[in-house]
């Protein structure tokens, strides 16, 4: 009797935690398909006539050039640069770190952690003033330097972590069968952490999308992410809040879309993680 | 020619020698076994010898090439783990094909090959499966297919059956030496178990905190053995351990136990010459031990069976002889109650006698 009670209570209070996290999300889904009419109104409307316009207008070759197509771009070009990059950095050397034993094998580790424990904040005027001179800003390589310092840390502890749940004996093995140790990391650590580096991916790529704060700072209008973009349709004349929606819609969906695709190494990774 | 040699092999970790001035041969198609308990450096001398590990100091010699300085894949070598180490991503065929991809073989030799060593160990039936799915014995064979699709000059086992349980070591102590009779390869194994090194090797060489004890064939280490710890880690029940002293009495010598005395008067020069102190220790096998209801000879000795134990074919009597605890073996038929009070003599020929403190056989 009781397990039951108990059951009907975790499934209550799971389904309010839900309706509450996707209540926003939803609202802002069904905003983004409203007319502005429907939108500027007292009382929430559920019920409307849905409209394609919104995301037309994001694309659109017309007043007011909202060009998001550029600034999703421009993020995801950021982005994945910065991802491939610092990820073949951090596993060459996560794998050092999990294989050999040298002196900083064990301190190293955390130490490079602590670099992203540091707020970002903390480095913003200065990086701006040296890209300043560097006549970087507006300019994605100042960027994708910024966002690799941050994520590099991060990559490693984590593709650490992982690597070390692979057993050495199988690098042994290869070894004595005459392959190189970046065959090994390529053929036999690799396919074995799939889920980590999924799972790393995922973390780093969530990360440098939606950061604000640096790209704001260095980017200006031919360079502009999404983030930024986005927050520009906040403006002091008029807010669009239809095609404002239905860009965060665009950038929001495919992320959530993916991850429950690859929720099985999703739940892998963080749990693996976890047990060290 | 794929005869290993070691000269002078001498590795530490930290404060801790694992492998202490080992000198050792092991020749053409020999089967070598290295025995000795865990953490007693066998293992760490069998991955100097794949390369897995640096030596401190000395060489290894494989054929007739100083390896000291090769990568594992370039000493010829192949190697099995006590974990297997399979490759758990990759089916069994994978697994077997991986090792060649790195030789120039043709796709058809490849996969020639790979067959070959399959029907030979009886897992063309698992080809296309992964490793998880095996039982025991099965992934035995995968690791040993793996290390045989390449024919290197010498395989490395290391602790190979470990693993696996009694009744299937037993299977595959069996195949493992006919394996390696038929492959006509050398092989050096590792082992903490004795009965493992009898059975396969065609010698043992014995080791103990670093040091080679002895290295000789099994029978000649059984009935020879040089020194008190490979005395008692061959032959099961351990060979029995007397502490006695030397005595001399005029032109004779006794050796006196406590509960008897032996005369060993016909040694004594041999004694003399080797041993450094009377504190001697003499060791009797337990099947070297002969119990009678009566007493027939006048060095027959009292003794009191304290506990029977009944094994396959023999029954190990647990004997109380004065202050020594004895274990004899006698046949199943015997019949014999606890309690008993009988009389004991023992193979004077066959006993062994050993220096207390330097612990070194001297006859």
């Amino acid at each position: 009797m009781s397990k039951w009670i108990s059951n009907t209570i975790s499934y209550v209070i799971l389904v309010i935690a839900a309706v509450l996290t996707l209540a926003p999300i939803g609202w802002a889904a069904l905003t983004s398909f409203k007319e502005r009419t429907d939108i500027l109104v007292l009382k929430p409307l559920l019920v409307f006539q849905p409209t394609l316009r919104n995301y037309i207008v994001l694309f659109a070759n017309e007043p007011p050039y909202y060009l998001w197509h550029v600034r999703v771009a421009n993020s995801l070009f950021v982005c994945l640069i910065t991802v491939a990059v610092c990820l073949l950095m951090s596993s060459l050397a996560a794998y050092s770190f999990s294989r050999f034993d040298f002196w900083g094998s064990k301190s190293l580790p955390p130490f490079i952690l602590s670099f992203r424990m540091i707020p970002p904040v903390c480095f913003l005027l200065p990086w701006y003033l040296i890209f300043l001179d560097l006549h970087l800003l507006d300019n994605p390589l100042s960027l994708i330097l910024v966002y690799s310092i941050f994520t590099i840390p991060f990559d490693t502890w984590m593709l650490r972590g992982f690597f070390l749940a692979i057993p050495r004996d199988l690098d042994e093995a290869a070894l004595t069968e005459g392959y190189s140790r970046l065959e090994i990391l390529f053929k036999i650590v690799f396919p074995l952490a799939k889920s980590g580096i999924m799972i790393t991916t995922i973390f780093s790529f969530i990360f440098i999308f939606y950061e604000f704060m640096y790209a704001v700072v260095l980017t200006k209008l031919n360079w502009m992410t999404a983030p930024v973009a986005l927050s520009r349709f906040l403006s002091a004349y008029a807010t669009e809040w239809g095609p404002m929606m239905a860009a965060t819609m665009t950038i929001t969906i495919p992320l959530v879309i993916i991850m429950i695709v690859l929720r099985k190494h999703v739940i892998t990774g963080l749990t693996l993680g976890a047990v060290k | 020619m794929a005869r290993v040699l070691l000269e002078n092999l001498t590795k530490a970790f930290g404060k801790l020698v694992a492998v202490n001035n080992v000198n050792l041969e092991v020749r053409d198609k020999e089967f070598v076994t290295l025995l000795g308990p865990s953490g007693c450096g066998k293992t760490t001398t069998l991955r100097m010898i794949a390369g897995l590990e640096r030596p401190d100091s000395g060489n290894i010699y494989i054929g007739d090439t100083l390896v000291n300085e090769l990568t594992p894949a370039d000493r010829d070598i192949a190697m099995t783990f006590q974990s297997f180490a399979l490759y758990p991503h990759k089916t069994v065929y994978e697994n077997l094909a991986f090792p060649l991809k790195k030789s120039k073989m043709s796709a058809g030799d490849l996969d020639k090959r790979v067959k070959e060593v399959a029907g030979m160990l009886r897992i063309t039936h698992l080809m296309h499966s992964k490793p998880t799915t095996l039982s025991g014995g099965e992934k035995q064979r995968l690791a040993l297919g793996r290390a045989i699709v390449r024919r290197p000059k010498v395989f490395l086992l290391d602790e190979p059956l470990t693993n696996l349980d009694a009744r299937l070591r037993a299977d595959m102590r069996a195949e493992l030496k006919k394996l390696q009779k038929e492959l006509g390869q050398t092989a050096i194994l590792t082992t903490p178990d004795e009965l493992e090194a009898m059975t396969m090797a065609d010698r043992i060489a014995v080791i103990e905190q670093g040091e080679l004890l002895q290295f000789d064939a099994p029978e000649t280490l059984y009935g020879h053995p040089g020194d008190l710890s490979v005395a008692s880690l061959l032959g099961r029940p351990p060979m029995n351990l007397i502490e006695c002293t030397l005595e001399e009495e005029g032109k004779r010598s006794f050796l006196d136990a406590g509960a008897f005395k032996r005369d060993v008067s016909d040694i004594q020069d041999l004694v003399k010459a080797h041993a450094t102190t009377s504190d001697l220790i003499l060791g009797i096998r337990p099947s070297d031990i002969f119990l009678r209801k009566e007493r027939i000879s006048v060095d027959d000795i009292q003794s009191e069976v304290l506990a029977l134990e009944p094994m396959d074919e023999e029954t190990v009597v647990d004997l109380r002889v004065g202050d020594h605890l004895l274990k004899a073996t006698v046949s199943r038929a015997s019949s014999i109650d606890v309690g008993e009070k009988l009389w004991m003599t023992y193979d004077g020929r066959k006993a062994h006698l050993f220096d207390k403190k330097t612990r070194q056989t001297i006859s």
